[in-house]
């Protein structure tokens, strides 16, 4: 990237929609695709102060646990050996959650294009519900079933594969 | 089949997209972005995360329909279809997925001894992964994958190819074993997408002109290649290859109808070529770039380029012992070297191997080839320094194996460890006098430890591994390890 390299800084400060601040080292915020387009944008134009990056969408909770995955997978970014370690770490970072939280999660990693995290989550999710039944899917992730009798039977009846 | 699905393809896409808008509409007007509105616009594509407190809907389903079908296409195909059962907003999620795979099948369609064959199930299956196909509306597939057992018809098969023809994908693979289904030449032209193409049991017809200009990965196992236009007298294989120019990795496995196999190709990284099944064959190996070879044929004649930038070597061939050392000569820039079931005729000549220089891994299988045609290194000791610190000896045998062993043992200043599985097993008394023997032998290395593990082995398999780090030390003089090793494996089969 262009950058003038005297208006490169080390630091962005990343706002939560509860209005709580976090300074983040650049390297961290680069794992975020949205921050690193933010820096990046700022950087071109030559910009001595302190980024701030708003981010309307993300609760501090959520914030939180997004840089902290950030910041581990920033500390591997340039290490290729330790994947199996880091793999270990990702599993054991999302299984803390419940499940709104993991749902927070993903959403956050989806607005703030944090690829792996996405497919981190999105893996996670698909694997807890691979063997469930609908009604256990339901339960879990509290939806409601707004189908009459007669348009589950018709859906059952299109896709009759799928639920044999 | 065809009119109505396509009507309901488009309902469900419109709605789909319909309930896809009213989410980032939501979204876009939130989105605040002090000092860089570029970025507002750039991302409006991304659902907002709602506050949980004043929004009654469930949790998952806030996720935008993108992020729904992510989760999805980690899934079977046949679980993702079933979330449409979830609700409304799920009914169409399955129609956007972009990895379709079709290989969960229960195990009373897979399992050939199962005592109840029902055909209706295998049209049931193929009448569903038919409407998955035609419904699918992802702009492109990453990957969609399926394979078939023998209760399938080969036109269920052919039906899906069809519709397969159609769609933009990446990763394609089509298993279908013991069948030889005929994929017609317009597939390919339609294909330039393709990525990784992974094939068993078609016969894939090539048009005269076609590009695929990202495919890295080519299978083809059990079938065969062939041109559509007869007259255009150039071997289907080359021509093929001709067209893909990025190709990194081919496979060739008991493909039909290869009588002279040419692979020419600057593109290609890995080649790996099992044709068991047939008598020998002309091979054209033109490959500057290659890295790893994995050759499992008979050669009656070869024209092989120098493989300078090959890494590892695997080979499995049977042909003359002139060829055959022939072939050594062109791979012998390999740091690994596995050679398996070397069956040779023809020619008892004296004969001298190349110098493998850069090897470091080397593992012999089972040969008939007899130790009097080796030509030994000079065998004066500390004279040759091999650079190995392990070896395995399979197959060890009490009456010339020590020999070899000495020999190793005198030359390896490095080795730690001398692990020795007997060919058969030993009686206490002959076990006692051989582990005496083998502990009088001088070694060059201060610090090795010798194993003798009495194996009643059945089988007649026989294994030299050995690694090493670093080149060769090599003695001008002398031959390489790689001769060394050979010949050690060899030993205890005459």
């Amino acid at each position: 990237m262009a950058s003038s390299s005297s208006s490169s800084l080390s630091r962005v400060v990343v706002k939560s929609s509860d209005n709580n601040l976090f300074v983040v080292n650049k390297k961290v915020a680069s794992q975020s695709q949205l921050l690193k387009q933010c820096i990046d944008n700022m950087e071109e134009k030559g910009t001595n102060d302190v980024i701030l990056i708003p981010l309307s969408n993300v609760t501090s909770n959520i914030l939180t646990l997004v840089l902290e995955y950030c910041e581990k997978h920033a500390d591997f970014a340039d290490d290729d050996n330790n994947n199996q370690e880091l793999k270990q770490w990702d599993h054991e970072f999302l299984k803390k959650f419940d499940y709104a939280t993991l749902n927070s999660l993903t959403m956050a990693a989806d607005y703030m294009v944090t690829k792996s995290l996405l497919n981190l989550c999105c893996q996670f999710i698909a694997d807890s519900i691979k063997d469930l039944t609908v009604q256990q899917i339901r339960q879990i992730f509290d939806i409601k079933n707004d189908f009459t009798p007669q348009e589950e039977a018709d859906i059952k009846n299109e896709n009759a594969w799928a639920f044999r | 089949m065809g009119k109505s699905s396509k009507k309901k393809k488009r309902q469900y896409k419109e709605r789909a997209a319909s309930e896809d808008h009213v989410v980032h509409s939501a979204n876009s007007s939130e989105l605040i972005t002090e000092g860089n509105t570029a970025l507002a616009t750039s991302q409006s594509n991304q659902a907002a995360i709602p506050s949980s407190e004043n929004n009654n809907e469930d949790r998952i389903s806030q996720l935008p329909i993108n992020v729904l079908c992510h989760i999805l296409s980690f899934l079977p195909t046949r679980c993702a279809v079933a979330t449409s059962i979830l609700s409304q907003k799920w009914m169409y999620v399955w129609v956007d997925i972009p990895v379709l795979d079709f290989t969960d099948l229960p195990s009373s369609m897979t399992d050939m001894d199962a005592i109840v064959f029902n055909q209706e199930q295998y049209d049931n299956f193929a009448n569903f992964m038919n409407r998955v196909l035609l419904l699918n509306s992802a702009p492109y597939i990453r990957r969609l994958h399926f394979e078939t057992y023998d209760g399938f018809v080969a036109s269920h098969i052919y039906e899906w190819m069809m519709v397969i023809a159609r769609l933009c994908i990446g990763e394609l693979c089509c298993f279908a074993k013991n069948f030889q289904v005929l994929i017609p030449p317009y597939f390919v032209i339609s294909k330039d997408q393709l990525v990784v193409l992974k094939l068993q049991g078609f016969g894939l017809v090539l048009p005269s002109s076609f590009h695929l200009p990202r495919l890295q990965s080519f299978s083809l196992i059990e079938g065969n290649l062939s041109n559509e236009d007869d007259t255009l007298n150039v071997d289907p294989w080359m021509h093929f290859l001709s067209k893909c120019p990025v190709l990194e990795e081919l496979n060739i496995v008991n493909c039909k109808r290869i009588e002279k196999l040419s692979v020419c190709s600057s593109s290609i990284k890995i080649l790996r070529v099992a044709l068991n099944n047939a008598p020998k064959r002309a091979i054209l190996i033109q490959t500057p770039n290659l890295e790893i070879v994995d050759l499992s044929i008979g050669i009656k004649r070869s024209k092989v380029n120098d493989l300078s930038s090959l890494v590892k070597a695997r080979l499995d061939i049977w042909t003359s012992s002139v060829r055959w050392v022939k072939l050594l000569e062109k791979i012998s820039n390999t740091k690994s070297l596995v050679l398996h079931q070397i069956t040779m005729d023809g020619s008892s000549a004296y004969m001298r191997l190349p110098n493998f220089q850069n090897l470091t891994h080397l593992e012999v299988g089972f040969t008939a080839w007899p130790i009097w045609m080796f030509h030994w290194p000079d065998k004066k000791p500390r004279k040759i320094k091999l650079p190995l610190k392990r070896i395995e000896y399979c197959g060890f045998d009490v009456v010339k194996g020590i020999k070899v062993v000495q020999y190793f043992l005198e030359n390896s200043a490095l080795l730690k460890e001398f692990k020795i599985y007997t060919h058969r097993w030993l009686d206490s008394e002959t076990e006692i006098t051989i582990l005496k023997k083998l502990l009088k032998l001088w070694r060059a290395s201060t610090q090795c430890r010798i194993t003798v593990v009495n194996e009643g082995s059945d089988s007649m398999s026989e294994d030299s591994d050995s690694e090493s780090e670093g080149p060769v030390d090599n003695d001008s003089e002398s031959k390489g390890p790689a001769e060394t090793l050979a010949a050690e494996a060899l030993l205890d089969i005459t």
